[in-house]
C-alpha cells in the first residue's frame, strides 16, 4: 500500500478493533412456565372395582408434554405452532410421575419458554415416556399374585383456566396441577378415561401464580 | 466458538494498525480503468492484492416453532483478494457477527459468532482487452466451511452462517465504460448432503449500476434477488443505493442502504440494511 494510505489503513484497523471490542454478551431469561404436579401420599392398599384390597407396588404415569393453549387460536395460528411445550427431563421422551415416590410432595417439571399472550387452558399430553413403555402402569399384589394394569395409548387432558392466564412480563410462572389418582377407578380406565379424570381433578385445583403455588 | 471471537479481533486489528508497511501500488492504475470497485468486483491484474472490511447492520424477524424471533445483527466480513495473474482470482472471507436475538418468550441473547469462512477461486472467461477491459465475464467456484457456531436454543435460520459445508458457484459479467459501470452476477449455494444440519440450496442474482462523475466519487444502485429452495424457502428482492468514495489512491470506501422491496413464501422477514466498507489495494 502507498505510504499515503497507511494512516487510513491503520485507522481502519483501529475501527475494526473498536467494532469487535467489548460488547455485552450473555442471555437474559424471558417468560418461562414451570408446571408442577402435587400428588397426595400413596396409600398402602388400593381397592379395585370389585372391592378387593391390593398392596400397591408400583404406580407411574407418563407425561409426554405440557403446553398452554392461547385464548385466540386464530391469532396463534398466524405464528404457527405458538404453544411452547415442556418436554420431560428424559432424553427422547417425557417425564414419569412416580405416583408412589412423588406422593405427598410437589414434582416440578423443567420450565419451558412461553411467548407473551392470553392463555385459556393448559393441555397435558399423556404418553409413553419412552418407546415401548406404557403411558401408565399400576402394579399391586393380590396375595402372591401381581396385578398389572397398563396402557400405552395417547390422550390429552385439557384443563381450562377460570380466568385467562395473561403473560406479559418476564419471569417464571408456576402452574400447579393437583391430582388425586387414588380416587380414580384404576381397573376401569383406559388412557382416554384417565385423561378425562385427570382433567377433572386438575381443573378443580389448578393454581397459577408468579411463583410456585 | 462464541467465546473465541472476542479476544482475537481487537488483537488482530491492533496488530495491523501497528505493523510497519511500505508503499507499493495504485489500485486503479494497475488495471487501466478509473472505475472505483469494492472488494471482489475489481478487475483482475497480475499481482493485485486487495483487502477489505465490510460492516453491515440489519434486522429481521422469523416465524418459527415457539413464535416470533427477532434478530439485530452487525455482520463484519474481513476479505482478501489476490489475483496472481490477470486470469485467476483467489478470494478469502472471514465473517463474524454480533447478534442480538429476541426470543418469542422475551428472552434475549447477545452473542458474538463466527460466520462461515469462505474461499473462492475465480477465472476470467472472457475479456475484451488486457488493459482497461470494458467487458469481463468471470466464473467462480468456492466452498464455505461450517465455522458458524450453533447455539442450541436458537433456530438455524438465525445463525450467522449456514453452518454447513457449502459449495458455491457463480458467473459475473462486469461492464466498464467510465463514468458508467455495471455488474450482473449469479451465485448458487449448494449445501452438501450427509450432514446433520442441511439448509436448502439458494440462488442469488445481483445487478448493480455505478455512475462515477468524479474521479473519487460515485453513486450506485443495486438490486438483489435471493431465492431459497425447499420447504420454508421463498424469494426476496432487495433494492439499494449508495456511494463509493476514494479518499486516497488505492483506498475505496463505500456506504449502502438496501431495503426489501418484495419477499414471499419465507418464514423470515428482512428489514432495512446499512452497509459500510473499505477496500485497500495492498
Amino acid at each position: 500500500m502507498t505510504s499515503k494510505n497507511l494512516p487510513l489503513v491503520r485507522a481502519f484497523a483501529l475501527t475494526l478493533a473498536f467494532l469487535a471490542g467489548p460488547r455485552c454478551v450473555g442471555e437474559v431469561a424471558g417468560i418461562e412456565v414451570a408446571p408442577a404436579f402435587r400428588l397426595p401420599p400413596a396409600p398402602d392398599l388400593v381397592e379395585l372395582d370389585d372391592g378387593r384390597p391390593l398392596r400397591l407396588v408400583r404406580a407411574e404415569l407418563g407425561i409426554a408434554q405440557v403446553e398452554l393453549v392461547p385464548c385466540d387460536s386464530a391469532v396463534a395460528d398466524l405464528w404457527g405452532p405458538s404453544v411452547a411445550r415442556a418436554h420431560g427431563e428424559r432424553a427422547g421422551g417425557g417425564v414419569v410421575l412416580d405416583l408412589i415416590a412423588d406422593g405427598g410432595r410437589l414434582r416440578t417439571l423443567a420450565p419451558f419458554p412461553q411467548p407473551p399472550g392470553r392463555y385459556c387452558a393448559a393441555r397435558i399430553h399423556l404418553g409413553p415416556p419412552e418407546a415401548g413403555a406404557p403411558t401408565y402402569l399400576f402394579e399391586a399384589l393380590d396375595g402372591s399374585t401381581t396385578v398389572t394394569i397398563a396402557d400405552s395409548g395417547l390422550a390429552d387432558a385439557e384443563i381450562p383456566f377460570g380466568d385467562p392466564l395473561v403473560l406479559t412480563e418476564v419471569g417464571l410462572v408456576g402452574l400447579e396441577f393437583r391430582l388425586d389418582p387414588w380416587a380414580w377407578p384404576l381397573d376401569a380406565l383406559d388412557v382416554a378415561g384417565l385423561a378425562r379424570r385427570l382433567a377433572r381433578d386438575a381443573q378443580a385445583s389448578i393454581c397459577v401464580e408468579d411463583a410456585l403455588c | 466458538m462464541n467465546v473465541g471471537v472476542r479476544p482475537l479481533l481487537p488483537l488482530l486489528g491492533l496488530l495491523v494498525a501497528l505493523s510497519p508497511t511500505r508503499a507499493r501500488a495504485c489500485g486503479t492504475c494497475a488495471v487501466g480503468d478509473p472505475t472505483l470497485t469494492t472488494l471482489g468486483s475489481g478487475q483482475p491484474a497480475t499481482g493485485r492484492v486487495r483487502a477489505g472490511l465490510v460492516a453491515r447492520h440489519h434486522r429481521e424477524t422469523l416465524r418459527a416453532a415457539g413464535g416470533r424471533w427477532t434478530l439485530q445483527q452487525e455482520r463484519y466480513e474481513l476479505g482478501l483478494v489476490w489475483t496472481p495473474s490477470a486470469r485467476w482470482k483467489l478470494q478469502f472471507t472471514l465473517p463474524f457477527a454480533y447478534q442480538r436475538i429476541g426470543h418469542p418468550n422475551l428472552a434475549r441473547t447477545r452473542r458474538w459468532s463466527w460466520g462461515d469462512v469462505a474461499a473462492r477461486v475465480g477465472t476470467v472467461l472472457y475479456r475484451d482487452r488486457t488493459l482497461g477491459p470494458r467487458h469481463l465475464l468471470v466464473g467462480a467456484v468456492g466452498a464455505e466451511l461450517p465455522t458458524t457456531s450453533r447455539p442450541r436454543n436458537v433456530p438455524d435460520e438465525l445463525y450467522a452462517g449456514s453452518a454447513s459445508w457449502d459449495l458455491t458457484g457463480g458467473l459475473s459479467y462486469l461492464f466498464f465504460a467510465s463514468p458508467w459501470s455495471m455488474l450482473l452476477g449469479t451465485r448458487l449455494v449448494a449445501p452438501l448432503a450427509g450432514l446433520e444440519h442441511r439448509p436448502a440450496p439458494a440462488l442469488q442474482v445481483l445487478g448493480g449500476v455505478q455512475w462515477q462523475p468524479l474521479r473519487g466519487l460515485g453513486g450506485r444502485l443495486s438490486a438483489q434477488i435471493r431465492h431459497e429452495f425447499g420447504a420454508g424457502g421463498g424469494s426476496l428482492l432487495r433494492l439499494g443505493g449508495g456511494v463509493v468514495v476514494a479518499p486516497a489512491s488505492g483506498v475505496v470506501l463505500h456506504a449502502q442502504l438496501t431495503a426489501p422491496a418484495w419477499q414471499t413464501g419465507r418464514s423470515r422477514r428482512e428489514g432495512f440494511a446499512v452497509e459500510i466498507g473499505a477496500t485497500v489495494d495492498l
